[in-house]
C-alpha cells in the first residue's frame, strides 16, 4: 500500500513538468502568441487524434506498421541471435576478419538505403520487412555477442570440473547467462525499428503510421500532424517501457554493478 | 621476406572481407544472377562519379557537412551552458525537468521534420531545427550527467585551496565532465549525420541526402548507388574522427576500465 502511495506520488510529480508544458502550449495557442494555424492548440491536436481512431484509420495504420515491425523483428531475433552465438563463441577467429566489416555495416546510415532498398524491393510489405530486418540487426548481434563474450569463465570452467558436458553447458550456463544481454539488443533494435518504420514509411509507401503523417502534411491537415507525432512519441516511450520491463524481469540474478 | 608478407597479412585480415564485397558487387551484375540494370557493377558506379563532376560533388559534400557542423554547434552553444547551470545551480529545477525532456527527447527528429518545415519555411531553416533537436538531448542530458557526476571532494580541496567560483569551474567542472560531455558528443553527431540525410531526402535543394533523392526521381540508378557509398564513407569517416578526438583530448582520463579488465584476463 505504501509502496503504490509511493508510485503514485513519483509519477504526480513526474507528470507536473509536463502538464505544465502542455498547460503553456495551449495558453500560447489560444492567446495566439504563435499562430494557431501553424501550432494548432493541443486540444485541436487531440480531437483530430480520436477522431481519426474512431474512424478506425488510426488503428488499420498502425497495426499495418505494427505487422511488418513484429515479422521483421522475429525474423531478426531468429537470425541473428545464433548467429551472435556461434560468432561469440569462436570470437578469436572472427574478430579481425568479420567484426571491422559488420561495425562497419552497422554505421551505415539507413536513411541513405531507404532507395536501395525500394530499388531491391519494391515499396510493400517486403521492402519494409527488410528495413526492419537490417536495422534490428546490428544491435542484437553486437549484443548477443558481448553477452557471450562476457559469460564468467570461472562458472564455465567449474561446470566442466562438475562434469557437464556440451549441451548442458550451452543451455543452463551460457543461454542465462548471455539473456541480459539479448535483451537489452532487444530493446535498442526494438526502438531502432520502429524508427525506421516510420520514417521508410514516410519516404515511400502507401500505409502505415509514416504515411498518414505524410498525407495529413500533404493535405495540410495541422492538427492530425501534430497528433501523429504525440502519437508516434507515446507508443516508443510504451515499447521502450514494455522492453525495459522485459529486460529486468530476465535479468534478475545480475548483480547491480553500480 | 616470408615474415614481412604475414605481417602484411596479419593487418589486412580486417580488409580482406571488404574488398571480397566490393569484388562481388563488380561480378555479380554480370553473372545475370541480379538485374543489371538495377544493380549495376561497381565500376559503372565509380564512374558515375566523373559524369557528375568532382565540384558537384565536393560542392554538395561540403553543403552536407556545413549544415551538421552548423546545427551542432547551434545546439551545444544552448545545451552545454544550459547544462552546466541546471546541474550547478539547480539541482532541484534539473531533476524537475527530468519528465519533460526525456519525453521530449524521445520525439523522433524526422517526423518532426514536416513540423519545423510549416514552422520555419522550406529550406534551410527545418533542416538545421532537425539537426539542433536531434543534438541537443545527448548533448544536454550528457552535460547535466557529467556535472553531476564530478567528484565533490576535488571542488572541495579546490575551494580549501582558495580557488573562486570561476577557477573551480573552468579548472574542475569542466575538465571533470568533458567526459561525459564528448561521449554525448559522439552520439549526438551521429544522430545528427543520420538525420540530415533523411532531412535532406525530404526537403531540400542541395547536399548529400538530396542527392540521393534527385537520383531516385531521375531513375539514375548509378547515381543512386554512388550516392550512397558517398554517404557511407563520409559517415564512417566522421566517425573514426570523433573516436580519435575523444582519444586524443580526454588524455588525462584513467583507462581505469581498460586496465581492469586485461588485469583480469
Amino acid at each position: 500500500m505504501k509502496h503504490l502511495a509511493v508510485n503514485l506520488r513519483s509519477i504526480g510529480y513526474g507528470s507536473l513538468p509536463l502538464i505544465a508544458f502542455f498547460a503553456f502550449w495551449q495558453f500560447a495557442a489560444a492567446t495566439e502568441l504563435v499562430p494557431s494555424a501553424v501550432i494548432p492548440p493541443p486540444v485541436a491536436v487531440v480531437r483530430a487524434i480520436l477522431d481519426s481512431l474512431k474512424s478506425g484509420m488510426l488503428i488499420t495504420q498502425t497495426a499495418y506498421s505494427m505487422v511488418n515491425i513484429g515479422i521483421g523483428f522475429a525474423l531478426s531475433v531468429l537470425i541473428c541471435i545464433p548467429m551472435g552465438l556461434i560468432i561469440g563463441t569462436y570470437y578469436k577467429t572472427f574478430e579481425k576478419v568479420l567484426m571491422p566489416f559488420l561495425r562497419m555495416c552497422e554505421k551505415l546510415n539507413p536513411f541513405a538505403l531507404f532507395p536501395i532498398f525500394m530499388i531491391l524491393f519494391g515499396i510493400g510489405h517486403l521492402e519494409k520487412v527488410m528495413v526492419v530486418l537490417w536495422v534490428a540487426q546490428w544491435p542484437l548481434l553486437f549484443n548477443t555477442i558481448d553477452g557471450v563474450r562476457n559469460v564468467d569463465r570461472t562458472i564455465i570452467k567449474s561446470a566442466r570440473s562438475m562434469g557437464a558436458n556440451r549441451s548442458t553447458l550451452f543451455f543452463k550456463i551460457i543461454i542465462p547467462s548471455t539473456l541480459p544481454f539479448i535483451f537489452t539488443g532487444l530493446r535498442y533494435s526494438a526502438q531502432l525499428a520502429f524508427y525506421m518504420i516510420i520514417a521508410s514509411e514516410m519516404v515511400g509507401a502507401s500505409e502505415g503510421l509514416g504515411w498518414q503523417f505524410l498525407s495529413a502534411n500533404m493535405s495540410y491537415n495541422i492538427p492530425m500532424m501534430y497528433g501523429i507525432v504525440v502519437y508516434v512519441t507515446l507508443l516508443s516511450i510504451l515499447i521502450n517501457v514494455l522492453f525495459q520491463k522485459l529486460e529486468s524481469r530476465f535479468s534478475i540474478w545480475r548483480q547491480s554493478a553500480f | 621476406m616470408k615474415s614481412a608478407l604475414l605481417s602484411i597479412h596479419h593487418n589486412c585480415k580486417s580488409f580482406y572481407i571488404i574488398l571480397g564485397f566490393f569484388l562481388f558487387w563488380q561480378v555479380i551484375p554480370f553473372t545475370g544472377l541480379v538485374d543489371p540494370h538495377f544493380v549495376p557493377p561497381l565500376s559503372k558506379v565509380l564512374a558515375e562519379s566523373i559524369q557528375l563532376g568532382f565540384a558537384n560533388i565536393a560542392i554538395d559534400i561540403s553543403i552536407s557537412l556545413g549544415r551538421v557542423i552548423i546545427g551542432f554547434i547551434m545546439a551545444a552553444a544552448v545545451a552545454l551552458p544550459l547544462g552546466f547551470i541546471l546541474a550547478g545551480a539547480f539541482p532541484k529545477l534539473a531533476r524537475l525537468l527530468n519528465p519533460l525532456m526525456v519525453f521530449l527527447s524521445q520525439v523522433p527528429p524526422f517526423i518532426l521534420f514536416p513540423v519545423f518545415v510549416i514552422i520555419f519555411g522550406v529550406g534551410n531553416g527545418g533542416i538545421y531545427t532537425v539537426i539542433f533537436w536531434s543534438a541537443i538531448w545527448p548533448l544536454l542530458f550528457n552535460t547535466i550527467a557529467g556535472t553531476q557526476l564530478v567528484d565533490p571532494l576535488l571542488i572541495k580541496s579546490a575551494r580549501s585551496m582558495g580557488a573562486g567560483q570561476l577557477t573551480i569551474f573552468f579548472k574542475v567542472i569542466v575538465p571533470g565532465a568533458l567526459a561525459s560531455i564528448m561521449i554525448g558528443t559522439r552520439t549526438a553527431i551521429t544522430i545528427c549525420f543520420m538525420m540530415l540525410i533523411g532531412a535532406e531526402t525530404m526537403g531540400a535543394n542541395s547536399g548529400l541526402g538530396w542527392l540521393i533523392h534527385q537520383s531516385q526521381r531521375m531513375a539514375m540508378i548509378p547515381r543512386i548507388y554512388f550516392a550512397v557509398l558517398l554517404v557511407a564513407v563520409i559517415g564512417l569517416l566522421i566517425n573514426y574522427l570523433i573516436e580519435w578526438l575523444e582519444r586524443n583530448i580526454i588524455v588525462w582520463q584513467e583507462d581505469t576500465a581498460e586496465e581492469l579488465i586485461e588485469w583480469s584476463n
